[in-house]
């Protein structure tokens, strides 16, 4: 059989993968780009902060940005202390047992599960079965649950990261150990559950199936008042003005999808940095 | 003299493993006990049992029983024998915070020490003199503990310990890291914490076992082989197995 | 005092750790409570061999194998494109890449993952979806094709992000043996760096294809949304997690066909359960 000398095929294979690389990373620069330069335009301060107007075909989109922040606040106020107990139980507490085996997988499925089915499962529970109605309070219940298997992964990470030796010093000092996970162990683990927690909040923002049947309307007319409002939420606008409404003027579809994605994108990139700073800063 | 602590037919283990066998030692009133013996010989297991550090280890269990002064250390709160007996880590091990508040956290999470500023002054001005480190570092006290030399973190580690003033105090290998001054500086302290303290002693470095242990024990593959003054061990060691191994023939 | 704080906390953590027990068995509860009236009335073989989803229709159908022939067309695409691209990407991003350049790839490669699957899938209807309609001559550029083609974008990140943990993890001590014995760096990657971290890239593939599976909202904007079973991959389909999204909301609630969509929803989350099962069992395996 023809063989390529080890040299070339070396060169060949390496430009194979670089290409494959750039194959990954193209679209998100295509798609900023695209969104960028179409939505730009839209995007003004009249944009962000007044109501729709004329079937949502003009106006702006200010309930569509309160909602998404209010579902989202709330959902990561629930998600946070529960996500971060979880994982302190299972870094600081938990044996290696049948049962902390069962969380680990549970926790597993969790994030497996698919987001419409958490819509699914909020519309059940919270929707119906607890009566909450179509509302802030519903959806954000839904998405913390949604949230909680990644961070619990983020939270157990950053705790990892505090090395072993500070709780034993810690404690061989006669401290207990939640007093020694109070204050060494969790202030040591902050800056990695909050670059989790900015993760998570940047993930909800933008999740649509899950809040579809659980908090988001169509179109309210007026800005959230209370957790047991239905809301209109950036994702599920973006859906609706580009899928369900004819004559749709482009630049405000760009512009909704452009104020999205910057919300997202910049929490995202705060993370990444924050995350990048805190490693450099580590003091261990 | 009294006894400060007494171990009665301690044997522990990790898993299956027997890694102390039948062990019985006394440790008398402010001496330094120091326990030599090659690697394996158990003296670290033996060591991190008498505070209990061991009981973090899940494949780890034990018989028999330690006193402290008369309560069997066993049945006691963890938190409460660990304010008692203090140990120090063979690398130096600061709290990731400055020099004062590794000296503070302990008292104050205890209890032992009030919430007034100058309470605390007090407590870390005398911890830090105690451990022979004031001079150094009274300057610079709201620095990060992290910042100081191997030989400075290790004796604020010893700072650290005093500031909950215990009873005991372990010593795991406390020099094995530094240098030979660091190493004088701290065995110097050791010396001098004897007159409050009760002191045992891990050490892989005969040298040092002769020149600050009152009484020194071996131990070879879990057993105590020989327990006596230092002086009359080091110059007449009665068992075949010490003698090769304070000389140098293994180990 | 400190004692009682010490076990209140002890407990709290504790509960909130078995809450993601009780969460899964929450999900699988309700799924099957509404799912279970429903097998009851038009039985589960019909349900999952029935060739028509006419829900609406009188009397109604609900067979979903034309959403599960859908669903599997387009992840079986998507996978297509996104493991060979994905496991290259992290070859590059953690064998051959300079230190530099891999932290701004994997900035990227994060920065994807974030975007959100409603922005992609809008992007695709104004952009990918003409080009397919014009480039292959189509009625219609909604098809299963095209969302293959974006759900691969959508499951790149997580392919690229947990491989590239695996093959980094492989120890050091394999590739010096090999690079010792005179191979190139790309024979030593190719032949003991893949091998060792294969366990570890087969989670990372299983874990896309769960993220494909369960991808609603890109999927629904478009594949065209058409409850027939294709002939190509060219023709519109329906998934079974748009079917849930798009239908829903128009349902009466407690009805029949709403008790049909959580039914789906059942199956929907059998299948990602045994698909993420998979994922772990290996990723256990890899981190032997």
């Amino acid at each position: 059989m023809f063989r390529l000398n080890p040299k070339l095929s070396q060169k060949l294979s390496y430009a194979l993968l670089f290409c494959a690389t750039i194959f990954v990373i193209i679209p998100v620069v295509f798609i900023l780009f695209i969104i960028i330069k179409n939505g730009a335009s839209a995007i003004t301060w009249e944009f962000l902060t007044s109501m729709p107007r004329n079937g949502m075909r003009s106006g702006g989109i200010l309930p569509a940005i309160l909602g998404t922040l209010s579902i989202v606040s709330c959902a990561i106020c629930i998600t946070l202390p529960i996500g971060v107990s979880a994982a302190i139980y299972l870094n600081e507490y938990a044996k290696d047992n049948l049962l902390t085996r069962i969380i680990k997988l549970a926790i597993v499925n969790l994030a497996g599960v698919p987001s419409v089915v958490y819509g699914l499962f909020g519309l059940g529970i919270f929707v119906m079965f607890f009566k909450l109605g179509v509302s802030i309070i519903a959806g954000a219940l839904t998405l913390s649950i949604m949230e909680l298997p990644v961070i619990i992964t983020t939270a157990r990470g950053a705790l990892n990261s505090v090395p072993y030796s500070f709780r034993e010093a810690s404690m061989s000092l006669g401290v207990s150990r939640w007093q020694t996970i109070r204050y060494i162990v969790l202030p040591n683990a902050l800056p990695g559950i909050l670059t989790g927690a900015i993760l998570s909040i940047a993930r909800i923002s933008g999740e649509t199936a899950p809040i579809l049947f659980t908090a988001a309307a169509f179109y309210v007319p007026h800005l959230p008042g209370s957790i047991f409002d239905q809301v209109m939420a950036l994702p599920y606008h973006l859906f609706i003005i580009s899928t369900q409404i004819p004559n749709m003027p482009k630049n405000i579809i760009f512009g909704t999808a452009l104020v999205l994605l910057m919300l997202v994108l910049s929490m995202s990139l705060i993370a990444i940095i924050a995350r990048l700073y805190f490693r450099k800063r580590r003091k261990w | 003299m009294s006894d400060k602590i007494k171990v009665e037919n301690l044997s522990c283990f990790y898993g299956k493993h027997r890694v102390l066998e039948s062990l019985n030692i006394n440790v008398v009133k402010n001496e330094i006990l120091t326990i030599i013996g090659p690697a394996n010989s158990g003296k670290t297991s033996f060591l991190r049992t008498l505070n209990r550090m061991n009981d973090f280890n899940p494949d780890y269990s034990r018989e028999g029983a330690v006193y402290l002064d008369n309560d069997n250390i066993f049945e006691m709160n963890t938190e409460k024998l660990r304010k008692r007996v203090g140990m120090l880590f063979a690398m130096p091990i600061p709290l990731p915070m400055t020099i004062y508040e590794n000296i503070v956290y302990a008292p104050k999470r205890l209890g032992v020490v009030a919430g007034k500023k100058s309470d605390q002054d007090a407590v870390v001005e005398q911890a830090l003199k105690d451990a022979s480190l004031w001079d150094e570092v009274k300057d610079r006290l709201d620095s990060s503990a992290m910042k100081l030399s191997g030989g400075q973190q290790q004796r604020l580690c010893i700072a650290r310990i005093l500031a909950i003033n215990p009873e005991v105090i372990l010593f795991d290998e406390p020099c094995s890291g530094l240098d030979p001054i660091s190493t004088a500086k701290v065995e110097e302290s050791m010396i001098e914490l004897k007159e409050k303290y009760t002191i045992v002693l891990v050490t892989n470095n005969v040298k040092q076992a002769s020149r600050v242990g009152d009484r020194t024990a071996f131990f070879l593959m879990g057993k105590l082989v020989e327990l006596d003054k230092t002086g009359t061990m080091f110059v007449s060691p009665k068992q075949k197995q010490t003698e090769d191994y304070i000389t140098g023939r293994f180990g | 005092m400190r004692k009682i704080i010490d076990s209140v906390m002890e407990t709290i953590v504790f509960i909130c750790g078995i809450l993601s027990i009780v969460f899964v068995a929450l999900i699988f509860g309700f799924l099957l409570k509404e799912g279970f009236a429903f097998f009851k009335e038009f039985g589960v073989i019909n349900f999952i061999t029935g060739r028509f989803w006419y829900p609406v229709s009188n009397p109604p159908q609900f067979g979903i194998l034309p959403l599960i022939v859908g669903s599997l067309l387009v992840t079986v695409g998507a996978a297509v494109i996104a493991v060979p691209m994905g496991v290259m990407a992290a070859l590059y991003i953690s064998e051959i890449a300079p230190k530099g350049v891999r932290d701004i790839l994997k900035s990227f490669v994060e920065l994807m993952a974030a975007i959100p699957s409603v922005v992609i899938g809008f992007v695709g209807m104004v952009t990918i979806v003409p080009i397919i309609r014009m480039t292959f001559n189509l009625p219609t550029g909604l098809t299963a094709f095209t969302g293959s083609l974006m759900l691969a974008f959508m499951a790149m990140p997580t392919i690229v992000t947990i491989s590239e943990d695996a093959i980094r993890s492989v120890p050091w001590a394999y590739k010096e043996g090999a690079l010792a014995l005179g191979a190139t760096r790309w024979q030593t990657v190719r032949r003991i760096v893949l091998k060792a971290a294969m366990p570890g890239i087969v989670a990372a593939v299983m874990l896309g294809i769960g993220r494909v599976i369960g991808e609603t909202m890109a999927v629904m904007m478009i594949t065209g949304n058409a409850a027939q079973i294709p002939h190509s991959i060219f023709e519109p389909v329906r998934t079974m997690t748009a079917t849930i999204a798009a239908e829903m909301g128009e349902t009466v609630r407690g009805g029949m066909h709403y008790r049909a969509l959580f039914a789906l929803g059942f199956v929907l989350f059998v299948i990602t359960f045994i698909v993420n099962f998979v994922a772990d069992l290996f990723s256990g395996k890899s981190k032997k």
